[in-house]
């Protein structure tokens, strides 16, 4: 409908009014010529209706073969309109600017969106593409995207297939990680299964051998939950490679100290920069580690390629020199830093508790995991 | 439109009929399809003349948005339709 008006518009038309003759008669013989008519009403007086500019002639005719008297009320085209703002030149130059600018700003990429992803985090795989030239901000024409998937799948690993689809000004990368091959089992030799960690038995799924134990017992690390001697009707035993799911509910503790006087800052260096389509003003360069947090401004879920750049640099105590105990108690904060990463991928974690407080850094964490770990029956 | 019939079959069945085909929405709109010509035409009463029957649309405030050759659109209040 909104189609019609348009080139209704465009095409120009013409309402008008025709009074006394015979309106029936009049309509009839419009549709019988061919005469396009709309909107047409009738009040007793007048019967008003539209017309397309091109037919006004044929509709006069038409009018007067039915006794009709016509009036022009209005004339509605877009060469009218025009010509009733043709001293308004800025509004046209605008118009033009607006639309020069519209064509340009979709040239470029607005957001990048991942699909697909399980193992690596979204950032990982930005990070990947980044190097190859899909960013934000990033010109349209400029992006290879064979090449950029091809480089993301060599550099990460478990990606056995990757994609860039540019849709309108959006990227969506989809991945696909590879499935690992699974563990052969040796079925032959006879084990049990015992508990890899101390916790609180939440399931007992057996699939071969006999169960030890009951959901809701605490069971320490070591202890037999599946036993693979079956004992047989006529009393013989036999051996059985066991086979079950065990769920526990586990804690985990781990704690760390850092030496104060290591993480003195001396001084820290924040910069900001304004990034708009690919630009950053001012640009930096900055040697050494630094941070650099991103934010875009965001409308409803989409994120516009513009925003604030802050770049923080923190200088470092230089002089002081590390001891053996604690080197080691950096790589004990380090293992820790990485033994959260760790919980958070990999088990299921009912809850997480990490505190930091005089240089001394603790963690608990409550999982839910499986416990059951095969051990070999030792026979003769 | 019967299970066996094919899509079009009952149109071609219309037509070859001389058959005018009304559709309503609601009481706001009348599509007829198969108009030979308007025999009356006032704010309250349309009178459309097709092939086998007038067909008259009685209400409030009718006007006739399109008329092509062959297919008339009447909005309005619609109060009745009577065939004639």
């Amino acid at each position: 409908m909104l189609l019609i008006k348009l080139l209704r518009f465009i095409q120009g038309y013409i309402d008008f009014q025709v009074s006394e003759g015979f309106p029936e008669r009049f309509i009839n013989l419009c549709t019988k010529d061919n005469i396009p008519l709309w909107n047409i009403k009738n009040n007793g007086k007048f019967l008003f209706a539209s017309t397309t500019c091109y037919a006004l002639n044929d509709v006069k005719r038409t009018a007067e073969k039915s006794g009709m008297k016509i009036d022009v009320l209005k004339e509605t085209s877009l060469k009218s309109s025009l010509k009733k703002h043709k001293k308004r030149k800025g509004l046209l130059i605008s118009l033009f600017i607006c639309f020069l600018v519209t064509v340009f700003l979709s040239g470029f990429i607005w957001s990048i969106s991942v699909e697909g992803n399980e193992e690596y985090t979204t950032e990982q795989i930005l990070e990947a593409y980044e190097e190859n030239g899909v960013k934000i901000g990033a010109l349209k024409s400029k992006i290879d995207t064979l090449g950029a998937s091809e480089n993301a799948v060599i550099k990460l690993d478990n990606i056995s297939w990757a994609k860039v689809n540019i849709r309108g000004c959006f990227a969506v990368i989809e991945v696909r990680e590879s499935i690992k091959k699974p563990k052969l089992l040796n079925e032959s030799t006879p084990v049990n299964i015992v508990s890899d960690a101390d916790g609180q038995i939440i399931k007992y799924e057996v699939e071969k051998g006999e169960s030890v134990l009951k959901p809701g017992i605490a069971v320490t690390k070591g202890d037999l939950l599946v036993s693979g001697v079956l004992t047989n009707k006529d009393s013989s035993e036999r051996l059985v490679h066991s086979k079950a799911k065990i769920t526990a509910k586990t804690t985990h503790l781990t704690k760390s100290a850092v030496p104060e006087n290591l993480f003195s800052k001396s001084e820290e260096d924040i910069r900001y920069s304004l990034f708009f389509f690919g630009l950053k003003v001012p640009s930096y360069s900055l040697d050494g580690d630094y941070f650099e947090s991103r934010k875009y401004l965001e409308n409803n879920k989409k994120i516009l390629p513009v925003g604030v750049f802050r770049y923080r640099q923190a200088k470092y105590n230089t002089e002081y020199e590390i001891n053996d105990s604690e080197e080691s108690l950096l790589s004990a904060f380090d293992s820790n830093l990485k033994a959260i990463e760790i919980y958070r991928n990999s088990e299921r974690v009912l809850s997480e508790k990490i505190s930091f407080s005089n240089m001394v850094f603790k963690c608990k964490y409550i999982c839910e995991e499986e416990i059951g770990v095969e051990k070999e029956i030792l026979t003769g | 439109m019967t299970s066996k019939e094919k899509p079009g079959e009952r149109l071609k069945k219309i037509e070859q009929l001389k058959m005018c085909h009304i559709e309503l929405d609601g009481n706001r709109e009348l599509i007829l399809d198969g108009c030979k010509g308007i025999v009356e035409y006032e704010t309250q009463k349309i009178k459309i003349c097709t092939d086998m029957v007038f067909v008259s649309v009685t209400g409030d405030d009718l006007n006739i948005n399109t008329y092509n050759q062959d297919q008339i659109v009447i909005s309005g209040k619609i109060l009745s339709v009577d065939f004639s």
